[in-house]
């Protein structure tokens, strides 16, 4: 990633992040809004050019095993919640159960997501089996 | 089996600081640092690139110690 790409994707996810922090003020989520002013400072402050050069290949692996550990911890924590969720939700409690099928929804997001992106790389990096 | 490489050494022999190599390279510093201290293994590409810099063969720049049949 050149230093223009790299700015591009930094100011999208800065401007994602405020007008989240924006709509939580206005809806009164302050937890929310607290986590998402956390969660910007950290990415402006660790997510940053690193020199004249912005993402070598040592950088663009340190990003592939991050989004890789991500991944691992955000999809079973979604998945196992949404279970949770449903399962413990009783029947008045339309909020827990809301919450539940939105996590589930989003768990299967996640998976369709995965499999499609593994099926389409593995096939780019000669997973085809073609002979040439 | 233990992974080597000698790239400190060449570039001492050349008289190049880390940031010059770096620049050379077109990678940043933390990579010549990661990669002299075996931290970070580079992809085939960079190993050819530095040892094309130095002019020396790849294998003189990154090796194997021990035994191959070591596992």
């Amino acid at each position: 990633m050149d230093e223009k790409n790299f700015k591009i994707l930094k100011f999208w996810v800065t401007a994602f992040l405020a007008a989240l922090l924006f709509l939580a003020l206005l809806r009164a989520q302050y937890a929310l809004a607290v986590i998402a002013g956390i969660a910007g400072m950290l990415f402006l402050t660790i997510v940053r050019s690193t020199g004249k050069l912005v993402i070598d290949e040592r950088e663009q692996s340190v990003r592939e095993k991050a989004a890789q550990l991500t991944y691992l911890i955000f999809a079973p924590t979604l998945g196992i919640g949404s279970l949770g969720l449903l399962v413990l939700s009783s029947d008045h409690n339309f909020f827990l159960e809301s919450l539940g099928v939105i996590f589930a929804y989003l768990t299967l997001f996640q998976i369709t997501l995965y499999t499609l992106s593994s099926y389409f790389i593995d096939r780019k990096l000669g997973g085809d089996g073609k002979e040439e | 089996m233990e992974r080597k490489n000698n790239l400190k050494v060449l570039r001492a022999m050349h008289d190049l600081t880390q940031e010059q190599l770096a620049d050379a390279l077109r990678v940043s510093r933390q990579t010549v640092i990661a990669i002299e201290n075996d931290k970070y293994l580079p992809s085939l590409t960079l190993a050819f690139r530095i040892a094309r810099y130095f002019n020396v063969n790849i294998e003189e720049v990154f090796f194997y110690t021990g035994d191959e049949s070591e596992h």
